[in-house]
């Protein structure tokens, strides 16, 4: 009974179809206001908070389209991907592809490679504290067995890449943002790497790779061996400066530690 | 316990929300609690959890969650409440709590406070759930009245009866959102002060105030203005049944400069320091 009412209920605020909506009407005693005016309440509330927890996730595609745009993508976004947690941190992973699909979004083909860079820095921001980079421990491994390391990434470390100019888009579209607000749209691709701060391990950084790192490191996060990992880099670009691009690494706290094959 | 309580009893507590992290960094407020939304510090590391264990550094914390969905048929989150757990096991807050509602069903979230039949099923159900939230966090908890915009038909039991029998049968303290109690009792055509005398002695562990919004025809609960004279008379009422009691200021929509928000909490302030004295010593 209790069962039934939820699922009336539930199906009724979110409209998931006309019948629904007047199933919910049932539920409810009327007395000086309209059941249906009631509903209208609990639909207003549930809609205007779950929108506000994606403006607060994707300001820049916020900043981008605008709030009745936001607005009405947030209502259907709703009903096609609903929240499944009581945790609304973990709401808004699909908004992207969401909008990917979003016919009245056709225009904005960078949209969707913009709001994966948002939900990237929202991971990244509530990811797991992790200690740096043991190089004096690293010295204790002889140089002719670095090719069979395996180097472990910050767990706040994302990556994306893309076919626009979204970093630069992000920026001019933050708030304390000062300057010439043009976006020049070249074509190359974009490769980011989205992690945290090493100074003090909270603010979240958004930096452009060349694509050799990028794929360098895309090999690492999948644990490939050093030497590997080098391959790949080398295959895309054969002036990649490894040591160069592997000590950066630790330095700004992306690569946190090493494992070694035991014999 | 008793005499921690008795400490936070004597000054209000406020909502600690982000913009005010820097100015009550700064200020140091003498506020005897700060509480927060557990499920905003369910994240595995970062700056939310790095700001809250520097303020449990000056401060009792209290964790209020509004996402475990106590009241919903679905079982209750396993990942909630670890989440849960670990929160508590970190920060050690001085109460914890929980809403009378449900947010979601069928694994579909409203992300909502929303309302339960008051029936003998739904009664049955939130004691077995409250008790197995107990159980898991190995501690008691508070749960706290939901403000609400109808009543479903199949209700039989008054809603501050339904209160009552939860905090009864399973040992858990309410805690009375006087505000909500007053969005209620107008929405839904009932005397505040019948709610209030029917909750039983010793079983309220927290008062929460806050503000709501009048749309006319219906009271609806905002946290985002300032407690109204009706709500206020309704905590001295609160307070000359139950004693002083750890007392919180919500504020959470529009949220104002952090000495607006203490001037509130100075208000609950004075009415506390009046009943202590009414009360003399023996409370």
């Amino acid at each position: 009974m209790l069962r039934e009412t939820q699922r009336v209920f539930a199906a009724s605020v979110l409209e998931l179809d006309a019948s629904a909506a007047i199933a919910g009407a049932g539920l409810i005693r009327a007395g000086k206001l309209s059941a249906v005016r009631r509903l209208a309440i609990y639909r207003f509330n549930v809609l205007t908070n779950l929108c506000g927890v994606l403006k607060d996730i994707f300001p820049v595609v916020l900043a981008i389209v605008d709030d009745a745009f936001f607005q009405h993508a947030s209502e259907k976004f709703v009903r096609a991907h609903p929240s499944c947690s009581g945790d609304l941190n973990e709401f808004g992973g699909a908004w992207p592809s969401f909008l990917a699909g979003y016919p009245h979004a056709a225009a904005l083909p960078y949209l969707r490679d913009v709001a994966a860079l948002e939900w990237a820095w929202h991971e990244a921001f509530h990811a797991a504290d992790a200690p740096s980079f043991d190089l004096q421990r690293l010295a204790t491994v002889p140089p002719e067995e670095h090719g069979a390391l395996q180097f472990a990434l910050h767990p706040s470390t994302r990556m994306i890449q893309s076919r626009y100019p979204i970093l630069r888009i992000w920026e001019v579209n933050q708030p304390d943002f000062e300057g010439d607000i043009e976006v020049v749209w070249d074509v190359s691709t974009e490769s980011l790497l989205i992690h945290r701060d090493i100074g003090d391990g909270v603010s979240v950084v958004i930096k452009r790779v060349s694509e050799a790192g990028y794929a360098f490191l895309w090999a690492l996060a999948q644990r490939a061996h050093l030497e590997d990992a080098a391959t790949a880099a080398f295959g895309i670009d054969a002036a990649f400066d490894l040591q160069g691009f592997l000590l950066e690494s630790v330095q700004s706290g992306v690569i946190i530690d090493f494992t070694r094959d035991q014999p | 316990m008793a005499s921690e309580t008795a400490v936070l009893s004597r000054l209000a507590g406020i909502g600690l929300r982000p913009p005010h992290y820097r100015a009550i960094l700064d200020a140091m407020p003498k506020v005897s609690f700060l509480e927060v939304h557990s499920e905003n510090f369910f994240g595995d590391g970062g700056q939310p959890l790095k700001y809250l264990t520097r303020f449990r550094e000056d401060y009792p914390i209290s964790t209020h969650g509004v996402g475990l969905s106590l009241g919903s048929t679905d079982p209750l989150s396993p990942a909630h409440l670890k989440k849960l757990k670990r929160l508590v096991d970190l920060i050690e807050p001085i109460l914890v709590s929980e809403h009378l509602c449900w947010v979601g069903v069928n694994g579909r979230f409203l992300n909502d406070l929303l309302p339960l039949p008051y029936t003998a099923e739904s009664l049955d159900h939130v004691v077995a759930r409250v008790n197995e939230v107990q159980d898991f966090l190995k501690r008691p908890i508070l749960v706290e009245n939901v403000s609400s915009y109808l009543e479903f038909a199949d209700s039989t039991i008054p809603e501050w009866e339904f209160v009552r029998e939860v905090a009864r049968r399973t040992g858990c303290k309410i805690l009375l959102d006087v505000n909500n109690i007053h969005v209620n009792a107008v929405n839904h055509d009932f005397d505040a002060l019948t709610y209030l005398d029917s909750i039983a002695l010793g079983s309220v562990g927290e008062i929460h105030l806050g503000g709501f919004q009048d749309a006319g025809d219906i009271l609806i609960d905002t946290h985002g203005t300032a407690v109204c004279d009706a709500v206020w008379k309704l905590y001295q009422h609160a307070l000359q049944r139950f004693g002083n009691l750890p007392t919180l200021i919500e504020w959470d929509t529009d949220i104002p400069t952090l000495p607006v928000l203490l001037d509130e909490a100075q208000k609950a302030n004075q009415l506390l320091a009046s009943n202590e004295l009414r009360c003399g010593h023996a409370a």
